[in-house]
């Protein structure tokens, strides 16, 4: 009994303790629930960054696309979805749920791009909840809203990069494209040309195919820069070299002139050659041009400068004689000193006749320079013969015997100035015959060096070589008793430089006889040997 | 040297302008010998008596020369050059008588040791006065060392 009794003890102990366990039950199944319903929060919560995520990775979304999807998924990870509304205001575009107002149950965070608050992300409930961390909301509702807010500023952060890469490389290839410099792009492992511009294409005159995936030494037209595999590593090592004035061939075999330059860089982490060819021709030629007209300038000058000062100096002189002379005239006339006076009267006279001569020597020389005559075609026999008719005079004089070798050979320009060349020239051969018993003058033409050469050779007195560079001069005269004024030489080279031409004279020296040689290379059209 | 005349050879290419410097010698009534030459070639070969000029009592050793720049053949500044850098003729006086009066020509005169440079003016009675001057200084008073 007293063992039924004890039995029936511990039984009532153990139910008195089974009750106890049944309020610990019904608090163990209220915590379980509330894990269970975190649970459900946090699943939503993990759920809204897959989403986020998703929607991110989305090809071809944009920001405005991607801020309202967002935007739309938010109020699913709230507590109350279905009384949730959301809003996200980035910069001055908005964007929100269907059912966005402002209420009094909200909660906001701050979107911060590269630091600083571009926007912020709303979420509100429509109605009245009861209070919890703040507000009607979770605390893990709050850091879902800032761990969204942060994301939403990466990714902002990331697009905007994004963007500015593909406007600069947009720019690259718009001037890679437009760019008034031939470009080739190249493999630095290989050498290969990776890209090529369009405008080297249209320089160079070789397809897009001929240039893409072929070794820049195997191109050609650069082996003065790269001929070879070797000429390459030495370019990739010095990462920088510059050619000025390159001598390239097109396709077509225009010749150009470039200047090239090529570097080395990284494109993320490989390396590429950048070439630049610019055409350079233009602007060479237009240098050589100015070169050449400056020079032709200087020369001018300096032939100014010394005709002022041989014009001054020879034309002074004559006026010295005359003003000193009248002076003495005036003594002479005086003392009645005639046989003086009439020295003085000659003296002056010479003078006055000399200043005539030069005077009219120097409008003939402004003349030579100056007027043009409509250029015409006359062959070389025509001008000889018809300069042999104005001095046949002098030569018929002196008994002089003229030789001319026939030789097909036509010239186009001022008839008559052209005349004046061999004039000058024959008149100054008949001039310096000397006491030649047989005067004799050659007048031909011959081929030295691709030029046509012209010349008049007579066997009169001679130059000493000393004296050459003084013949062409201005007044020059060797022989001061020799009658005229020391231009006819002055003349002729001058006209012979109007045809581009040269002036020489060659003699074996005194008593050797005398030959003038000049070219008139923009005169001759035809040299008669087809060339 | 004393009582004797003094020896100028004038290189002049103008014969009129060798006949006023001949003239106004003259008139100076000047202890002096005028030689004249009519080119560049002439007076060099004058000054080293070659050619025609070989006869030491017919074409003496000048004093002085009167030189004109613009010459026929070989140019005054030329002789010049070539006077004043040999040895034996350096220590001869050589003023230059010309009708320009160009600083250039001037300058480079100086540089080869010209000892005067006179410009020939455009009126009698100045021209007279300039060889009047010119014969008293360089004939009356100017001293020269004793031939060789």
């Amino acid at each position: 009994m007293e063992k039924a009794l004890s039995e029936q003890r511990a039984l009532t102990d153990t139910l008195k303790n089974t009750t106890v366990s049944r309020d610990d039950l019904i608090k163990e199944v209220a915590k379980r629930k509330q894990t269970e319903y975190m649970l459900m929060v946090q699943i939503r919560q993990v759920q809204a960054f897959y989403s986020l995520a998703e929607i991110i990775e989305r090809e071809g979304i944009s920001l405005h696309e991607f801020y309202q999807e967002l935007c739309d998924i938010l109020p699913k990870s709230w507590q109350y979805p279905e009384i949730a509304c959301a809003r996200i205001v980035i910069g001055e575009s908005e964007f929100r749920t269907k059912n966005f107002i402002e209420t009094e149950w909200m909660q906001s965070a701050t979107v911060k791009v590269n630091g600083s608050p571009t926007g912020r992300i709303d979420i509100g409930y429509l109605e009245q909840k009861p209070n919890l961390d703040e507000g009607p909301f979770l605390r893990e509702e709050r850091m879902l809203l800032e761990a969204i807010t942060e994301r939403l500023g990466r990714v902002i952060e990331r697009r905007q990069l994004e963007e500015s890469i593909k406007g600069s490389e947009l720019r690259y290839r718009r001037f890679f494209e437009a760019s008034r410099d031939g470009i080739l792009i190249l493999d630095v492992d290989t050498g290969t040309v990776v890209n090529v511009n369009q405008f080297m294409i249209e320089m160079m005159g070789f397809s897009r195919e001929q240039f893409l995936g072929k070794k820049i030494w195997e191109l050609g037209f650069l082996n003065d820069v790269i001929a070879n595999r070797d000429n390459f590593e030495e370019l990739k090592r010095k990462k920088y070299i510059t050619y000025e004035n390159l001598p390239l061939e097109t396709a077509t075999g225009q010749k150009i002139e470039v200047e090239f330059v090529s570097n080395v860089y990284d494109v993320g982490n490989k390396k590429v050659i950048q070439c630049n060819i610019r055409n350079i021709t233009v602007r060479r030629r237009m240098e050589i041009e100015k070169e050449k007209y400056t020079k032709e300038l200087a020369e001018k000058n300096m032939e100014l400068e010394r005709f002022t000062y041989t014009v001054s100096h020879d034309l002074k002189s004559p006026l010295v004689t005359i003003k000193t002379f009248l002076g003495y005239l005036e003594q002479d006339t005086l003392t009645g000193d005639t046989r003086r006076i009439e020295k003085d009267k000659l003296f002056m006279n010479n003078a006055a006749d000399k200043m005539a001569k030069l005077l009219a020597e120097l409008l003939e020389m402004c003349r030579v320079g100056r007027i043009v005559n409509q250029p015409v075609e006359v062959s070389f026999s025509e001008l000889v013969q018809e300069t042999l008719g104005i001095i046949a005079g002098p030569v018929a004089e002196k008994g002089v015997t003229v030789k001319v070798s026939d030789e097909p050979v036509t010239l186009y320009g001022d008839r008559s100035r052209l005349i004046e060349i061999w004039q000058n020239l024959l008149e100054n051969a008949v001039k310096f015959m000397g006491d030649q018993p047989a005067p004799q003058i050659d007048i031909g033409v011959e081929y030295k060096d691709n030029q046509t050469v012209f010349f008049v050779c007579d066997n009169g007195i001679g130059i000493e070589p000393k004296y050459y560079s003084k013949l062409f001069n201005l007044f020059e005269k060797l022989n001061p008793k020799m009658e005229g004024t020391g231009m006819g030489l002055a003349i002729a080279k001058r006209i012979v430089e109007l045809y581009q031409g040269r002036i020489w004279v060659e003699s074996k020296g005194l008593r050797q006889g005398t030959c003038f040689f000049f070219t008139l290379p923009s005169a001759v059209k035809d040299n008669g040997k087809g060339e | 040297m004393k009582g004797e005349p003094i020896i100028i050879l004038v290189v002049e290419d103008d014969p009129a302008h060798a006949e006023i410097i001949r003239r106004n010698f003259e008139a100076s009534r000047l202890a002096n010998r005028l030689l004249a030459v009519e080119d560049g070639q002439a007076a060099l070969d004058y000054l080293n008596r070659e050619g025609k000029y070989n006869d030491a009592d017919k074409f003496p050793m000048p004093n002085l020369i009167l030189l004109d720049l613009r010459l026929p053949l070989v140019d005054g500044l030329d002789v010049l050059k070539i006077i004043k850098s040999d040895q034996k003729l350096t220590i001869i006086p050589v003023v230059i008588l010309t009708t320009s009066a160009d600083e250039a020509d001037m300058v480079k005169a100086y540089e080869h040791h010209a000892n005067s440079f006179l410009v020939k003016p455009v009126d009698f009675t100045q021209f007279s006065k300039l060889m009047e001057t010119f014969g008293y200084y360089w004939v009356a008073w100017n001293q020269y060392p004793h031939e060789g």
